[in-house]
């Protein structure tokens, strides 16, 4: 196993790195390694964003491995107090921590704490920049699908790709891994230079499904509605939601994930998501082992 | 006390003047300029060859305290306007001028009161949302030419953003901002000057487009003048990789394509001045991620790089840190002979301030040549 003292993100990483957690974490996922590598340290748990699904898949993840977790509660009064990202970040690292699992609002989050402390530090997910583990346990999810086979796949990400750590981190991971990717969503959803990245990109949802072999949808923050980046979200479905029509038209074998919690009805229908081609919920499943691989390869 | 460099080059592009010459201050004053001059009695700075200069004049920075007036001093600016976001703050280290808030509070909504002796009206690092208070400005500004300083950004189109648009932003996932943000706001305005009259002037001007805006207006007659930060003319956004936070200044960097047009716009004239945008932050305001920090950087001291880093005559180089800005505010400024000392000293090998001269003041080192 390769050894990291970080992962603040999937850019950079190379192919063969991201195959070998990939490889680790098909070991956990099926039971062939019990590893408990983590007994007798400390794996700090420290969200400054609501996050149940991540917090508690990292939190199951280092228990498993036999870590102690502390998650330390990062109300929204205590930046207003005046200290510092960088100030708690010391704090937390004080305390013993091994591994800092951090989640933050703002872009760039994870670096900076990863330069302030002696500890490890995994990215949960910084502002609009990288959501590592969870491109991995993306990657994993079809990588298991596909028995390993990713060169030359075409997968459809579709929604706000402007705002989404999670497009970014799946845009790198998967070019690594050889996949073909297409991001389509609203023009103002689209930032400029994702072609220059290396993905196709389209506004028409058809085009984008057209040949698939994956599509993954992403959450649409109906807070960010203040934005207004579409005019209502009946007319974000009827456009790039993938309805039950869209969904019999994609290719038989295509699948379809989801990072979650589902807007059931407003990227995906019902019927869609928890229909044949989902892998959603196996998703959620495989990040309890690709988490683990990861903390694994941090410590 | 009297005071002789000796051995310079006297660059003065108001006068055109740049040749070698000797320059005797007496008491403070510029007493003579000449080929050669007595040196009875003075102290003599043997100058090797360095440029004497006008002292340098900075239209646009936060000056805080006397730490900022220090390295105001460092990088050669003799003469400091204090941004309306400055606290007042007296000094006899150098000529410190201050400009009123064009709106009250800077809130962009009344004009503010011109208190008197203000060189300029300025909008700070403020946006001016409303036309209509512009046009109101510019009007009642008319009448006594006193330069309108204004910080061309929409915030509709600014939101949330820290750096230009672009690869980089996107990359980093930083929230960005487009050109138009800029561009749109200074058409408007010079639409607004066409109508009222009036002198305005954009600090910090930072696009490609914006500079192609000041150049059509400035050929169409209009009185309009525009000036460029040091750090604006030498990094783009791609220095913001791995979060730099040399990237967090305000207005936000822009691609390589605009820095090329704002080197291009300061050599043809389209823009007139260099000016700092000296903001000292504290350094708990830097322990943040990078869209949470305050931004503004230690500009006083990069000027003269900044300059020196692309291809600009000696004598323009020399003009837009001196005798531009110092035309824009109606100051006297030269090397001619009854005014006060106010002199800058280049050494064009080294690319930086070797010293400068303010009245009776010098900051070279005592009893060495230096």
């Amino acid at each position: 196993m390769t050894t990291r003292r970080h992962l603040l993100g999937i850019e950079g990483l190379p192919g063969a790195e991201i195959e070998q957690l990939l490889a680790r974490a098909h070991q956990y996922r099926e039971g062939h390694v019990g590893g408990r590598h983590l007994v007798g340290r400390v794996v700090a748990n420290v969200f400054y964003e609501p996050s149940t699904r991540t917090r508690s898949s990292f939190e199951v993840a280092a228990a498993g491995l036999g870590a102690h977790v502390l998650n330390w509660t990062v109300s929204g009064s205590s930046a207003s107090k005046g200290e510092t990202l960088v100030d708690t970040a010391k704090n937390i690292a004080a305390l013993g921590v091994s591994i800092i699992v951090v989640r933050h609002q703002s872009s760039g989050a994870a670096a900076l704490v990863a330069r302030s402390v002696g500890c490890a530090v995994i990215n949960a997910g910084d502002g609009q920049h990288e959501h590592p583990s969870q491109a991995l346990l993306d990657a994993y999810t079809l990588w298991r699908r596909w028995g390993g086979a990713m060169a030359g796949k075409r997968v459809a990400i579709v929604g706000d790709i402007l705002h989404s750590r999670v497009a970014r981190s799946n845009l790198h991971c998967l070019k690594a891994l050889g996949a073909h990717l297409v991001f389509c969503g609203p023009p103002t959803m689209l930032p400029p230079g994702l072609a220059e990245l290396g993905a196709e990109v389209t506004t028409e949802l058809d085009t984008a499904l057209d040949g698939a072999d994956a599509v993954m949808m992403l959450r649409i923050q109906r807070e960010r509605q203040s934005d207004a980046l579409f005019p209502t979200t009946a007319e974000y479905h009827a456009r790039w939601g993938l309805t039950n029509e869209r969904a019999a038209a994609l290719k038989p074998e295509a699948v379809v994930l989801h990072p979650g919690p589902v807007n059931r009805g407003l990227e995906l229908s019902p019927e869609v998501a928890d229909g044949q081609r989902s892998l959603i919920l196996e998703q959620v499943e495989n990040g309890v082992a690709v988490r683990k691989a990861v903390l694994e390869a941090v410590s | 006390m009297k005071l002789l460099l000796r051995g310079g080059r006297l660059i003065d592009p108001a006068a055109r003047r740049d040749g070698p010459g000797e320059v005797l201050i007496v008491d403070g004053q510029i007493a003579a300029v000449g080929p050669k001059l007595d040196a009875a009695g003075a102290t003599v700075l043997e100058l090797g060859g360095a440029w004497v200069c006008p002292g340098f004049v900075d239209l646009h920075s936060v000056v805080r305290d006397e730490r900022d007036l220090e390295a105001a001093l460092r990088g050669g600016f003799t003469t400091v306007v204090a941004a309306p976001e400055s606290p007042k703050l007296h000094t006899d280290l150098l000529t410190l001028l201050w400009a009123a808030p064009l709106t009250r509070d800077l809130a962009g909504e009344e004009l503010g009161e011109v208190t008197t002796g203000a060189c300029c009206l300025s909008q700070g690092f403020k946006p001016l949302a409303r036309s209509g208070v512009l046009r109101r400005a510019l009007q009642y500004s008319a009448s006594r030419g006193k330069l309108i300083v204004l910080h061309a950004e929409d915030p509709s189109l600014t939101g949330a953003g820290v750096i230009g648009e672009g690869l980089t932003a996107t990359r980093l996932g930083l929230p960005s901002v487009p050109v138009a943000a800029e561009a749109a706001v200074i058409a408007r305005d010079l639409l607004i000057l066409e109508e009222t009259g009036g002198r305005l002037h954009f600090a910090h001007v930072t696009t490609a487009r914006g500079v192609e805006l000041v150049r059509a207006a400035k050929l169409r007659g209009l009185e309009v003048s525009a000036d460029v930060t040091p750090h604006h003319l030498t990094r783009d956004t791609r220095i913001a990789e791995d979060y730099s936070l040399d990237a967090r200044v305000w207005p936000p960097l822009r691609s390589e394509r605009d820095v090329a047009a704002l080197k291009a716009g300061l050599a043809d004239g389209a823009i007139d001045a260099l000016a700092c945008d000296h903001v000292r932050v504290d350094v708990l305001d830097r322990e943040h991620p990078f869209e949470a920090c305050a931004p503004g950087c230690e500009a006083f001291e990069q000027a003269v790089p900044a300059l020196f880093s692309f291809e600009l005559s000696p004598s323009r180089l020399v003009e837009v840190l001196s005798s531009a800005p110092a035309r824009l505010l109606g100051l006297s400024s030269g090397l001619a002979p009854g005014l006060r000392a106010s002199i800058t000293v280049l050494d064009p090998h080294t690319r930086s301030v070797r010293g400068v001269v303010v009245g009776g003041r010098h900051t070279f080192p005592i009893g060495v040549s230096p």
